[in-house]
């Protein structure tokens, strides 16, 4: 069995008496492509700067390539990327200059990787990093983040602010990025196609509780919508990840038939991010 | 794959403390006085306060270096990323106190000193400050700048005592560096405090000082009161207050010069930073044109150019008040002398904002608004003290006429 690149143990954070994650198990292992969806609020950032070491657990502890988050090493902090949802820390330079600067700190940089980069996606080295558009400062955060190529890759909604086209063709890039060099990425987003397409596994996460983890092709094969019409039908076969007073969402379906079940329906994945937060 | 080549220590410098402008503003104002030092070797007074400001200024300077590290995320991931940057700061910190020790030696003052070490003292107690908690930026530089302007007015020579004191005091700090572990760690409100610093202008005054009282004034110079914010109208207030204080004082001790002296430097210094904050908030302009109250962005641009006018008026009845009530308490009434410094000072505001209106680069902006602030200083003061005859009246009258006419027509280029 490899050693995951990034686990959480039984991690638990409270903000002012709220309880922002509840008792997290998640592992990150390498070629893993983690989808993190869950709504504004979920903890999915919490989730994300405590791996990091940005934000330490109050019970439970969080690993990194085999050292606690809050303790990295030097060595091992070259291995990690990570963009935040607010791109912040080159104010004032040029992309030139922001590039060269940060590719100074890292000895394996990619140069021909962040050509390719810089030109599929248009953007000037001339130009001020302050002019830059918020989709833009977003796509150099990622092209510095990736640059290096990190064995563990930790991006906190990366492309919400790229139109479609840029969008689409990074998360292709994160994936091939995973499967050449065998690095995990954990990333945190909304748009439920973005996941779908690149994402090996889902991570649901609500009101800081990890709901669901699993494949992405286990989770649309095996959860279900139940209609039913008695409240006393038995589901207990199955995981309910939300129950309502005539339907529920299970998880663990493998194509039996349910007594009392009126319908059984499959979900795609924006459909059951809704069913949940219904 | 590319092997990567030594880093030099400069790199990234001058975007660093340059153009950044919350550092900018600090750092070319501890290069300006530090320069200054080596200029004012034979002039005691001037010597002592910029040696004081240039190492409190490179202090600053690297105070907010440092809430910038404590805003960025990622920084503490990219390995010597922070120790670079702080490098840099320390550099430039020896290199201040490098020009400052010479500066000391031409002047040939041991006192010096003791003021490079005390200024060293301040100057550490702000950035260590600020290293972990971002939030008092403002309030801690505003508070230092303060007490060592009081240092150096009301102490002559600081003395040589106080030298041993100082540096034991500072190195004792310096080695709590060690434990201080929470230093430079990333905080969710760091960032939060970076911004409001950019856009606060560097306001001294809490937000809520005064509100209550300020409301009809901030509705009477709408729109710049929305650009400025509630500090325009607490600036004022804070003034008149200033003005009323010099005046009382003014009835037991003859206090006509430092009071208006005071009262002009004021004056440009808030105007400096009404516009400092106003040109960090260019976006709110978009917000503006939203609104349902004016017909078109010239429209807009004109009921700014009014607003600036009847600030100039408000500023211009002030400093003739002040100023009046300041000579009847002597007996004398220079008539002329008291309008043509309010006409100064009222043109030197409107000089102020049409410089506004026309700079888009922040460094210009910067460049251009020292100059006005020493000329429009300069010219009141002189109007004040020998702007007695008719002639003069006639000529500052015409320059502030030239000046809101000038405002009104570069309003367009905002």
């Amino acid at each position: 069995m490899t050693q995951p690149l990034l686990s959480y143990k039984s991690v638990s954070k409270h903000y002012n008496q709220r309880l922002i994650l509840n008792n997290i198990n998640l592992s990150v292992e390498p070629g893993m492509v983690i989808g993190l969806l869950g709504k504004n609020g979920a903890g999915k950032t919490t989730l994300l700067r405590s791996a990091l070491g940005l934000i330490k657990p109050d019970q439970g502890e969080v690993e990194v390539l085999g050292e606690l988050s809050h303790q990295l090493s030097a060595s091992n902090k070259e291995k990690i990327g990570y963009v935040a949802q607010q791109t912040f820390g080159y104010e004032g330079f040029k992309i030139a200059d922001a590039l060269a600067l940060h590719r100074s700190f890292y000895p394996n940089w990619d140069l021909q990787l962040e050509e390719k980069w810089l030109a599929r996606f248009e953007l000037n080295r001339s130009s001020a990093v302050n002019d830059l558009s918020i989709g833009q400062r977003q796509t150099l955060a990622l092209i510095m983040a990736m640059a290096y190529r990190p064995q563990l890759l930790i991006l906190d909604e990366p492309v919400a602010s790229l139109d479609p086209i840029a969008r689409r063709e990074f998360m292709s890039d994160l994936f091939d990025l995973a499967l050449d060099s065998g690095s995990g990425i954990l990333f945190s987003s909304h748009i439920t196609s973005d996941i779908e397409r690149v994402a090996s596994h889902i991570a649901l996460i609500k009101h800081g509780e990890l709901l669901l983890l699993d494949e992405l092709d286990v989770i649309r094969d095996t959860v279900r919508k139940i209609n039913f019409k008695a409240s006393t039908i038995d589901l207990s076969a199955y995981k309910i990840l939300n129950k309502q007073q005539n339907s529920a969402i299970i998880y663990g379906y493998t194509g039996e038939v349910i007594p009392d079940a009126l319908a059984i329906n499959t979900l795609s994945l924006e459909q059951l991010f809704v069913e949940l937060h219904g | 794959m590319m092997q990567v080549s030594k880093r030099p220590w400069y790199q990234g410098a001058v975007n660093f403390w340059l153009k950044d402008v919350g550092s900018a503003s600090y750092f070319i104002g501890a290069i300006i006085t530090s320069l200054l030092c080596l200029i004012a070797t034979g002039i005691e007074e001037l010597i002592t306060l910029t040696i004081m400001f240039s190492i409190i200024c490179m202090y600053s300077a690297i105070a907010w270096q440092s809430i910038r590290m404590q805003a960025t995320e990622w920084q503490s991931l990219v390995v010597g990323y922070r120790k670079h940057v702080m490098f840099q700061g320390k550099v430039f910190i020896i290199l201040s106190n490098l020009i400052a020790l010479l500066s000391i030696i031409i002047a040939g003052n041991i006192n010096l000193l003791a003021t490079l070490t005390v200024a060293n003292l301040v100057g550490i107690s702000i950035w260590f400050l600020n290293r972990s908690f971002s939030h008092l930026f403002t309030p801690v530089c505003y508070f230092s700048f303060f007490i060592a302007t009081l240092i150096c007015v009301l102490i002559e020579q600081i003395p040589v005592w106080l030298i041993p004191v100082n540096i034991i005091a500072f190195i004792s700090i310096a080695l709590l560096h060690n434990n201080f572990s929470s230093a430079y760690v990333w905080r969710p409100d760091a960032l939060i405090n970076y911004r409001n610093g950019l856009q606060s202008g560097w306001s001294p005054i809490p937000s809520g000082f005064l509100s209550n009282y300020g409301s009809p004034i901030n509705k009477g110079l709408f729109p710049l009161s929305y650009f400025v914010g509630s500090g325009l109208s607490q600036y004022l207030i804070l003034l008149t207050l200033l003005c009323i204080i010099g005046v009382a004082i003014n009835l037991f001790h003859n206090i006509t010069e430092h009071v208006i002296f005071v009262l002009t430097l004021t004056l440009f210094a808030i105007v400096t930073l009404s516009l400092w904050s106003k040109v960090q908030k260019q976006n709110s302009w978009e917000l503006l044109f939203t609104l349902p109250i004016y017909n078109s962005s010239h429209s807009a641009k004109i009921a700014l150019s009014n607003s600036v006018l009847k600030l100039a008026v408000l500023v211009m009845g002030l400093c003739f008040l002040t100023a009046s009530a300041l000579s009847l308490a002597n007996s004398t009434f220079l008539i002329f002398n008291i309008l043509s410094y309010s006409l100064a000072c009222s043109a030197g505001l409107l000089l102020s904002f049409t410089i506004g209106n026309v700079c888009k680069n922040i460094n210009l902006l910067s460049l251009f608004l020292c100059l006005s602030f020493g000329l429009s200083m300069a010219l009141a003061n002189y109007m004040f003290d020998h702007g007695d005859s008719v002639v003069k009246l006639v000529l500052i009258a015409a320059y502030a006429l030239f000046m809101a006419g000038l405002n009104r027509v570069t309003v367009r280029y905002i």
